[in-house]
């Protein structure tokens, strides 16, 4: 009952955390280290025979990007977790990661409270965007990330698009 | 029960087509059928493969979150056959995933969760509230990533009543290989995309099939019933056309053969074995007439005389006094025996004693009316005339007429004292007034009688008495 009367509560106080970026827009990204390199394909980019459902999947979700063209994608995480990026965890209470659209200013966060993991889409001065597209919804990155529990493991993902393309 | 070879026929024909009728039927039945079963199938494998997709990327994912959202809810409400789906699958890090949805429920639920989830929802719970005390914290997000656990809590609590009601519907086995049970629900499984596998059950409603089978079986009826009805009444109608010169025959024949037409046999210029029956039958009864009548002229007449044998009188005289009785006409009989006949035999020969009585009998052929009277040789030298519709006088006239007749031929009988000539005496007697005890013995009797009389008034003499 408690539980229940604790939901109710926070349903009424944060609706409009629904529509915006949880994750806050993190300060020196420039200083922070290249963890990885992909690439989201073009529209017209006929994925591996054999490629994994999730993937599939999120080409489908991201390749209008940049025209349709694709994009580079760049993992950038801060010095003080990369040890925790490579274990995928625990991280410690604040910003874990960012992935950058290169060609399109678009960067995705990755931020850490008590384990859980919060996101937030921005362009590169920092203006929340995730409202300008269903793509860029915190929900869908929660519908993404936390949800796929079993490919992206407390908050960041442990195949990169890339990989298919390299086998 | 005695059945006519139209009825048989008929029958037989009708059971024969009967039961050819309904066995294309059944033929057609299980050539259509399957069709229309192997068609639905196929249909709601192609509704079941349109989910595969969506399913299978959260198997892999082992992400629940996909069911609930309220676009796959309401696309699986859409789906107005399905009944019931299940998933058994292994997520891309080998964790079991399970989830269901049926339609009486309205939701889909997750089916399985991990022995220390409950535990490991509190823990992160206690986890968030922790951190709220930290004054630097930002309270915002930790209340957002305590209202998505909180979410998560109260969906496993909502999911474990899903999982109990749905234990208390009624559903049946659902194998891999597609199969309609008895309440019209068709059950299959297909394989899911991901790597680890899966599988994912349906069970829809395919009920409308139902209809469709009832559509087929009336169809097929109402098209057995018209071939019946048509065949059966041409199979009535080529049996009549058959039969029925037969029958004509049968009936035509069924006479006594002499009363039979032989010039109007049915069928008998028809160009066919019936035909060539009526023919044959036609000669057979006209050869089986002729013999008929000899055979009867041999039973009813004399030979020496001609005349009708003492048999006829036996068999007619009752039926003639009868007719005479009935038209109130004089019934007469008159005894006729030649005088002294045994010497002329014994005198004259027999030879002669024949040729005499011939003579006779053509001379009372002559004296009586041939049309209306009957003469009988009764034996020996003996011969009786039945006369009807003649008064008393006009028989004992008759009868003076034939005595005088026969004096008349001249046939020489020396021993014949007298009259040296052949003679004949004659007893008549008349009935005038019938009686229904007077017999034909008593008729006999007194004409007998009166022939006595005349023999002993010296013969050649016509002795009338009535009755």
């Amino acid at each position: 009952m408690k539980s229940i009367l604790i939901f109710i509560t926070l349903c009424l106080l944060t609706p409009s955390l629904w529509a915006n970026s949880t994750a806050s827009f993190p300060k020196n990204i420039n200083e922070w280290i290249l963890v990885k390199e992909s690439i989201i394909p073009g529209k017209n980019v006929e994925l591996p025979e054999g490629t994994s459902l999730f993937i599939q999947n999120t080409v489908r979700t991201y390749n209008w990007i940049n025209q349709g063209k694709g994009t580079k994608l760049n993992i950038y995480v801060p010095k003080e977790k990369l040890t925790s990026y490579k274990t995928h965890g625990p991280y410690a209470d604040g910003p874990t990661a960012v992935g950058i659209y290169e060609d399109s200013n678009i960067i995705f966060v990755t931020e850490h409270i008590a384990g859980e993991a919060i996101y937030g889409t921005y362009d590169r001065e920092g203006n929340d965007i995730s409202s300008s597209h269903p793509s860029f919804n915190v929900q869908a990155c929660i519908q993404c990330h936390t949800s796929n529990k079993d490919i992206c493991m407390n908050g960041t993902c442990a195949t990169p698009i890339i990989d298919i393309f390299q086998k | 029960m005695n059945m006519g070879l139209k009825h048989k026929l008929i029958l037989t024909f009708l059971t024969v087509q009967i039961v050819l009728t309904t066995c294309a039927g059944y033929y057609q039945y299980k050539q259509q059928w399957p069709l229309l079963e192997s068609q639905s199938v196929e249909n709601h494998k192609n509704i079941a493969r349109q989910l595969n997709n969506i399913i299978s990327l959260s198997i892999e994912g082992n992400n629940y979150a996909n069911i609930y959202l309220p676009t796959f809810v309401d696309r699986l409400k859409s789906m107005s056959s399905l009944i019931y789906l299940e998933v058994n699958g292994v997520s891309e890090r080998s964790n079991k995933y399970q989830f269901a949805y049926h339609k009486a429920l309205g939701e889909t639920w997750r089916n399985y969760y991990p022995a220390n989830y409950s535990a490991s929802l509190d823990e992160r719970i206690e986890k968030l509230s922790t951190a709220l005390l930290n004054k630097n914290i930002d309270t915002v997000k930790v209340n957002f990533l305590l209202h998505r656990i909180e979410e998560e809590k109260l969906k496993y609590t909502q999911n474990l009543k899903q999982k109990k009601a749905l234990s208390q519907l009624n559903l049946p086995f659902i194998k891999n290989t597609p199969a309609i049970q008895k309440n019209w629900m068709l059950t299959f499984s297909i394989p899911s995309t991901n790597n680890k596998g899966g599988n994912i059950n349906f069970i829809f409603d395919v009920s409308p099939l139902k209809q469709l089978q009832d559509t087929l079986l009336r169809s097929l009826l109402l098209e057995s019933f018209f071939t019946l009805s048509i065949t059966s009444l041409l199979i009535i109608l080529a049996i009549q056309w058959f039969i029925h010169p037969i029958e004509q025959l049968t009936k035509h024949l069924s006479h006594d053969i002499q009363a039979i037409d032989i010039d109007n046999i049915p069928a008998i210029t028809t160009n066919n074995e019936i035909g060539d029956l009526a023919r044959k039958f036609k000669v057979l009864v006209s050869n089986t007439s002729q013999h008929i009548r000899f055979i009867e002229e041999l039973s009813t007449l004399d030979t020496l005389t001609n005349l009708l044998n003492r048999r006829h009188f036996d068999k007619i005289a009752n039926d003639l006094l009868l007719r005479a009785k009935q038209h109130d006409l004089v019934f007469s009989l008159l005894f006729i025996d030649i005088d002294n006949f045994k010497k002329y035999n014994d005198n004259y020969g027999h030879n002669e004693g024949d040729v005499a009585l011939q003579k006779v009998a053509a001379t009372l052929l002559n004296t009586v009316n041939k049309d209306d009277d009957y003469c009988f040789r009764f034996g020996g030298e003996e011969f009786l005339v039945v006369l009807i519709n003649k008064t008393h006088e006009q028989a004992c006239k008759v009868a003076k007429s034939i005595c005088t007749s026969i004096e008349d031929e001249n046939i020489e009988h020396l021993f014949n004292q007298t009259h040296n000539k052949l003679t004949v005496s004659i007893g008549a007697c008349s009935i005038i007034e019938h009686n229904d005890n007077v017999k034909i013995k008593d008729i006999l009797k007194n004409a007998d009688n009166a022939l006595y009389k005349a023999k002993g008034s010296g013969k050649n003499k016509v002795c009338c008495t009535v009755i």
